[in-house]
């Protein structure tokens, strides 16, 4: 039977109708044929007995008076019957009494004795019927019965029914066909349709629905299904389009990659970028243009993406004819349908401009032109790494800070250049006296540093000290005169002294001004009682933590911000001030350093940022409050780094119910880098909220451009160490003029600060920064001054527009 | 019980033999004998008026001499429709208005004029032997090839109010009806 499920539909259908009605036809004929042929014999059999009976009756009379040959006679009435072959009469005694036969063909003689039974249907009916008379058997009449005629009958029967059936087969397969034609064109429509489909992938086709049976709700169902298929194709095509309009015109180069490594997908400005023409490169090619210095860095990021799915940001040059392509590779992983990576996709721009600026900047930024030594900002960097490297590795770091003597005396007497000659000597002494691995740096004027790593002892800070004395104190000519310089130098040790950077710089200082107290000359290595002495520390933490429990201690100042190009007044710089009772007020980098550390920077902070919103608040309730206007609040590192930040705000904002807009919070260059992902992260919450981020003292650090990229800022605020110098020191003009174009090109907002000249603001605005704030704008303010300054005219004490 | 099975058992042999008799053995048997057995067989295909079956007895009159030599004594004791046979000997007719069956043995000795009147108003079926006196008994025995056979005068019995089974009439080999035979 394993072929009846591959016969067609259509053979099935035919095959059951024709075999159902014909065996219908076969099984009701049999019946019936059966019925008559018992029901036929029956009633022969019925009369015949009658008749029997009859003819008994009659020859009651010849049987009992031996009448022979009437009794004979009356046997032929049975003849009436052209089916009966004989008949007999036996008398009393079981003798044959009377015989007749109706044919002449087979002439049995008499059965030798009668049957009981009076009736048999065998290959002949046969009757027995007794002969009575007053209820007295006289006697017995046999009569036998032909069946040819019910054979005859059945071969009639049986042509009938092979004509029935002959009919019913033609009637069958002609409704099978109809019926066929019914059913199967609808499903060979359908079938019809996908066929087109599939060939022409024409989604719009349609089933005819033909019929309202359940064929016509599966051409519903398949329409439906189809309709489905065409809004997700079309929806489908729409989003490649808007993929291809976008990768098209995208100043940003996408590429695609399979798990081969082949490149499958391209736009123009990936090729215009990598500089590779021909499609379909593989991946091995492209990386192996990468400039060697960031290769493996590159190499190592890749693996991680396709081994751990390690999505990634990188930073690569591409060298070309001696000029390098600097670029930013973002990559992630592509998952199908069914979450499986079925190959890499990501974005390559071009950020050569932004990475000169950067280079250009950094140079500039760390480096001093005239001695070529490192600057401050590269020397508090190294000295950060070399105490980190410290800790790890167990040994000590010795920080020199070097001051010269006369410096002031020679500069006065011979000229700039004697100084700047001195100072280059001095500096070149200084590199002869140190091993290759150790930092000298020129930090300010006439101030140097000396960073000596891997040091095991003071012994051999000693030695070291008093070699860079005698060398610097051997006479040096300048302008043809011959002169003895000197140095006083302060010694402090890390991590002995402190382990943070700015704290061992105040020790060196601390150190250097007991040195010159004791006489110039000579070197003093730095204690704890200097320091304490010095700053009142502990005096001052006290003082603190008095104040943080009675808040009336600390003043908000507000230095207002306003916009360059039309000196609108743009927003406040809330700023701390303290006044302990009975003493007099303690300047912020006094305290703040001590708050820091102690941890009271928190609170302090939370008390900062609640009474500056409530102020604001205020001047929002009395109408004073521009529109657009920011209050920048500070954000201390410990604030950053503290768990509770985001609930603190939240908690505050709610209290004084300052709308979230005008909030912008101030955090140091040096605070993000510290722990890029984390800041990354609080970043992201606090723009959320809706409060803007401002990177305050920008340039001081080391803000990698792809970090910067990522950080969710908007404003950033120059230096004002930067500002300071303008006109005077040209590279920092050169800075700063870099900062501003570098953030312009990130989408960022420059602040300037610390602006005291009219110089430095026209150079400001010749370079298209957009904001300003120092003592030229207005100084910090209480507010109550803020309010009236506000409501003031704007271009007082400031250059005309 | 046991009387009941004896009489059938005895009935069914005198039938029998009365049957084989006539069939095989007709020659060994005397012509009184056989008569004698056809006459009470002839009764049961006689149909008398019904008031005539209200008798208490099936009379059987005999006028004359005993022709069938004291063979229709046989009779008594048997039963013709439910009634015990009473054999009765007579001497006139005028003793014979009770009868069922009356047997001449010597026909010539009455009238055929008065017995024919007389049977008009006694519906009694007359016996005789001799196809002569076929105008003076309904059924008359007659010896031809040396059997025993029925002549029946149909219009005798008529007039008499009697009547005869077809079957009889089928075995009959004269029969006198509407003047002809």
């Amino acid at each position: 039977m394993k072929w009846l499920p591959r016969l067609h539909l259509r053979t099935k259908l035919i095959a059951s109708i024709v075999i159902t009605s014909v065996l219908a036809v076969v099984m009701s004929a049999v019946a019936l044929v059966r019925y008559d042929r018992v029901q036929e014999t029956s009633n022969v059999s019925e009369d015949m007995k009658i008749l029997a009976g009859i003819v008994a009756n009659r020859s009651t009379a010849a049987l009992i008076f031996g009448d022979a040959r009437q009794a004979e006679a009356n046997l032929k009435a049975l003849g009436e019957n052209p089916n009966v072959l004989m008949a007999c009469i036996y008398d009393s005694g079981q003798q044959v009494f009377a015989i007749h036969h109706f044919t002449h063909l087979d002439q049995k003689p008499c059965p030798e004795e009668p049957q009981e039974s009076n009736l048999t249907i065998e290959d002949t009916i046969e009757i027995y019927e007794p002969i009575e008379l007053d209820g007295l058997a006289v006697g017995t009449l046999y009569m036998s019965l032909s069946l040819d005629w019910l054979n005859e009958r059945w071969q009639q029967q049986l042509l009938f029914i092979v004509m029935v059936i002959f009919a019913v087969l033609m009637f069958s397969m002609v409704l099978a066909k109809y019926l066929q034609f019914l059913l199967l064109k609808p499903i060979q429509k359908i079938t019809k349709t996908a066929q087109e489909i599939t060939e022409q992938q024409d989604y719009s086709l349609r089933a005819e629905k033909e019929v309202k049976d359940e064929i016509g709700d599966m051409a519903d169902v398949f329409n439906g299904m189809l309709s489905k298929i065409e809004d997700e194709t079309a929806r489908l095509y729409a989003s490649e389009e808007k993929f291809r309009q976008l990768a098209t015109l995208s100043p940003v180069g996408i590429f695609q990659i399979n798990l081969q490594h082949q490149i499958t997908y391209v736009n123009s400005r990936w090729s215009e970028i990598t500089g590779i023409n021909q499609p379909l490169a593989n991946l091995e090619h492209w990386l192996g243009r990468i400039r060697s210095e960031d290769r493996r860095r590159t190499l190592k990021a890749w693996s991680a993406l396709i081994q751990n799915h390690q999505e990634f940001v990188v930073e690569v040059g591409f060298e070309k004819h001696d000029e390098i392509t600097w670029t930013i590779i973002e990559a992630s992983v592509l998952h199908d349908g069914k979450g499986e990576v079925y190959g890499y996709m990501g974005a390559i721009s071009d950020i050569t401009d932004l990475k000169n600026a950067q280079l250009q900047m950094e140079n500039l930024a760390f480096y001093d032109p005239l001695t070529g030594l490192s600057n401050r900002r590269l020397f508090q960097d190294r000295l950060s790494k070399a105490v980190a490297e410290s800790k790890r590795r167990g040994t000590f770091v010795a920080l020199l800070f070097l001051d010269l003597d006369q410096f002031k005396r020679i500069n006065d007497s011979l000229g700039h250049d004697a100084g700047d000659q001195l100072l280059v000597e001095t500096a070149q002494r200084l590199r002869d006296s140190v091993r290759e691995t150790d930092t000298v740096s020129r930090i300010g004027g006439d101030e140097f540093t000396v960073l000596l790593s891997d040091v095991d002892s003071t012994h051999g800070v000693r030695h070291i000290a008093d070699k860079i004395l005698k060398s610097l104190c051997q006479p040096i000519t300048l302008k043809k005169q011959t002169v003895i310089n000197t140095v006083s130098i302060g010694i402090t040790m890390a991590p002995t002294d402190a382990s943070d950077a700015n704290k061992l710089m105040r020790n060196a200082d601390m150190a250097m001004y007991r040195a010159k107290a004791m006489g110039r000359n000579n070197f003093q290595f730095f204690s704890e009682d200097m320091n304490k002495e010095m700053m009142g520390y502990l005096e001052i933490e006290k003082d603190l933590r008095h104040s943080i429990e009675n808040n009336d201690e600390f003043i908000i100042f507000y230095q207002p911000k306003i916009d360059l190009l039309s000196y609108q007044f743009i927003g406040v710089e809330a700023l701390i001030r303290w006044k302990p009772k009975g003493k007099d007020m303690v300047p912020p980098d006094r305290f703040i350093p001590i708050a820091e550390e102690s941890g009271l920077i928190v609170p302090i902070g939370k008390f900062v940022f609640r009474r500056s919103l409530m102020q604001v608040k205020h001047l929002m309730d009395i109408g004073v409050w521009p529109e657009n206007a920011k209050v920048a609040v500070n954000l201390s590192a410990r604030q950053f780094s503290d768990p509770n930040l985001i609930n603190d705000l939240n908690e505050t904002i709610e209290m004084t119910g300052c709308p979230v807009d005008v909030i912008e919070l101030e955090i140091t260059e040096s605070t993000l880098m510290d722990h890029v992902e984390n800041a990354i992260f609080t970043m992201r919450k606090i723009k959320q909220m809706g409060i803007s981020i401002a990177i305050d003292d920008f340039g001081t650090g080391y803000s990698s451009l792809s970090y910067l990229k990522r950080f969710p800022i908007d404003v950033l605020k120059v230096d004002r160490s930067f500002v300071m110098d303008i006109p005077n020191d040209v590279s920092d003009m050169e800075i700063t003029a870099a900062v501003i174009a570098m953030a312009h090109k990130l989408n960022l907002r420059v602040v300037a600060e610390g602006i005291e000249t009219k110089e430095q603001i026209d150079f400001l605005r010749s370079n298209r920064c957009e904001y300003g704030q120092g003592f030229l704008i207005a100084r910090p303010m209480s507010a109550e001054d803020l309010e009236t300054y506000i409501q003031r005219p704007i271009q007082v004490g400031l250059p005309s527009l | 019980m046991a009387k009941g099975w004896r009489h059938i058992c005895w009935v069914a042999f005198v039938t029998t033999w009365l049957v084989c008799g006539s069939a095989s053995v007709f020659s060994e048997l005397n012509t009184n004998q056989i008569k004698s057995a056809y006459l009470y067989q002839i009764s049961k295909f006689v149909f008398w008026p019904e008031a005539r079956k209200q008798f208490d007895h099936f009379n059987l009159c005999l006028l004359g001499p005993d022709s069938y030599q004291g063979n229709l004594q046989k009779m008594v004791g048997r039963t013709v429709f439910n009634k015990p046979v009473q054999l009765k000997a007579i001497s006139s007719l005028n003793q014979a208005t009770t009868c069922h069956l009356l047997v001449l043995s010597e026909p010539d000795t009455i009238s055929q004029s008065s017995l024919q009147a007389w049977l008009k108003k006694n519906p009694v079926l007359t016996i005789a032997d001799g196809s002569q006196n076929i105008e003076k008994a309904m059924v008359v025995f007659v010896l031809e090839e040396q059997r025993v056979r029925l002549h029946i005068n149909v219009d005798l019995a008529r007039s008499a109010g009697l009547s005869f089974a077809a079957n009889l009439l089928e075995v009959a080999s004269k029969i006198k009806t509407g003047g002809s035979s």
